[in-house]
């Protein structure tokens, strides 16, 4: 067996079984319809640089960071005016509302997932990359660090913005069904 | 430390981010401020959900199998940069800029305006679709010339649309497909003879004349009633790159009988 066709092998059997995970990250990342274009053109990079892949560390991170990585190369000039932009509206986000303090029992009784998935895929990719790693994902704060290439105190930041954004998204749609009850009129009158 | 303060590092107390020393503080507060606890409480349970409800995507189809193919395909090209990066670059700049004038100056001219439209932006497509039936159909109506072969494209293919584009001074059939994330276009033009240039592949009575200018790949061939050029930034050679759709059909034996260059 050739070195090839031995690096060809062992990347199959140690990566391909992250595949799944790959691809829904990819379809968080860049949306269904260039997700498996991108999952493609990821796995291919990635065999190109198994090498430095080190053993024993989070296969499914370093897959995850090459994937980031090629989806930044692909939206390089778009990508720095949607980072201008999140970052003017980080300011604007509030704290997690105080109201609707029987959000989650809602969401478990209507079987909010696809609302879930929208809320979350709707957020800006600066908010919505935390919170699908962290939450969807199961990574800790320095994995999602590395994976979106940016520091500790700013993943941090942004996983809670982006947690109150998912929220407040979900408790305005339940307020739209009169799942949860409205605020009263005069914090309506202060949010107007 | 205040709420304000506090607030900041509950999500990360929740998660089980914080340092011992950072965590304590936050515990601290949490003794004397039932307000915190309350939100800190919320946020772990909506974190939860999130996570209990979050729907994952199913695979689709056939992607695992196309990515192992596009993986076992790659090794050649890795080969090829790295001899590539070894040899001095003066003289591969210099004799690559030579050989690609004499073989621009040996190919068609339909041929090289159908790889300068593919170099240049991809030409909007008229119609969107997947669909071979849906595009020859459209093809038919569109074209002012018949229409007898469909678009069929290889099982690896995904077929992204048509249009109809100025080359050449004619209106000709334009078809776009995707093979791994890579664009490949086919061009469809009125009947012509190919000069005896290129490299030339045989396979039941059709000639196949395949170009390799900039880059890319180009294959042109007749097939009554149309001519056909078809450019792709695959890196397969010769024969091999014929292989490339048609190495799981019937055909892959035909295709790798080889070829005359010219």
């Amino acid at each position: 067996m050739g070195v090839a066709t031995h690096k060809n092998a062992r990347f199959e059997a140690e990566a391909l079984p992250h595949l799944p995970a790959l691809y829904n990250f990819a379809v968080a990342t860049a949306g269904a319809a260039d997700a498996e274009d991108l999952v493609q053109t990821t796995c291919v990079r990635a065999l190109e640089h198994f090498d430095s892949y080190q053993p024993g560390s989070n296969l499914r991170a370093w897959l995850f960071t090459i994937l980031r990585n090629e989806w930044i190369s692909r939206q390089r000039h778009r990508q720095r005016r949607l980072l201008i932009e999140v970052d003017a509206a980080d300011e604007a986000i509030a704290e997690i509302a105080e109201d609707a303090p029987d959000l989650e029992a809602t969401l478990i009784d209507q079987h909010w997932s696809a609302e879930i998935r929208n809320a979350l895929l709707a957020l800006p990719e600066t908010h919505r990359l935390p919170v699908y790693l962290k939450d969807v994902e199961g990574f800790g704060y320095a994995e999602i660090a590395e994976i979106v290439g940016c520091p500790l105190g700013t993943v941090m930041s942004r996983l809670a913005r982006g947690r109150a954004s998912l929220r407040k998204s979900l408790v305005q749609q339940a307020r739209e069904r009169g799942l949860v009850p409205s605020p009263p009129a005069v914090e309506r009158e202060h949010g107007l | 430390m205040d709420c304000e303060g506090i607030r900041r590092w509950l999500a990360a107390y929740g998660d089980d981010e914080l340092s011992v020393e950072s965590a304590l503080e936050v515990e601290r507060h949490l003794l004397v401020c039932a307000s915190c606890r309350s939100l800190v409480e919320r946020q772990r349970q909506f974190a939860s959900t999130v996570t209990r409800l979050y729907p994952r995507a199913i695979l689709p189809p056939g992607l695992e199998e196309r990515v192992t193919r596009g993986l076992r395909l790659r090794p050649q090209r890795v080969w090829l940069r790295t001899f590539a990066l070894a040899a001095s670059l003066l003289l591969v700049i210099g004799v690559v800029w030579r050989a690609a004038r004499e073989r621009v100056g040996t190919a068609p001219a339909s041929v090289l305006a159908a790889i300068e439209i593919h170099r240049a932006a991809p030409p909007a497509l008229a119609i969107r679709s997947a669909d071979p039936a849906a595009v020859n159909e459209w093809l038919a109506h569109a074209l002012p010339y018949p229409l007898n072969d469909p678009v069929q494209p290889p099982s690896d293919f995904v077929l992204e649309g048509a249009a109809t584009i100025e080359l050449g001074g004619e209106r000709v059939g334009y078809v776009r497909y995707r093979y791994h994330a890579q664009p490949i276009s086919l061009f469809l033009l009125s009947p012509r003879p190919w000069p005896a240039r290129g490299r030339r592949v045989n396979l039941r009575a059709v000639e196949f004349h395949l170009f390799d200018l900039y880059g890319l790949q180009a294959i042109a061939w007749n097939h009554s009633p149309l001519s056909y050029v078809l450019v792709s930034e695959l890196n397969e050679k010769g024969e091999h790159a014929c292989a490339v759709c048609h190495g799981g059909t019937a055909n892959a034996a035909a295709f790798r009988l080889g070829g005359n260059e010219t």
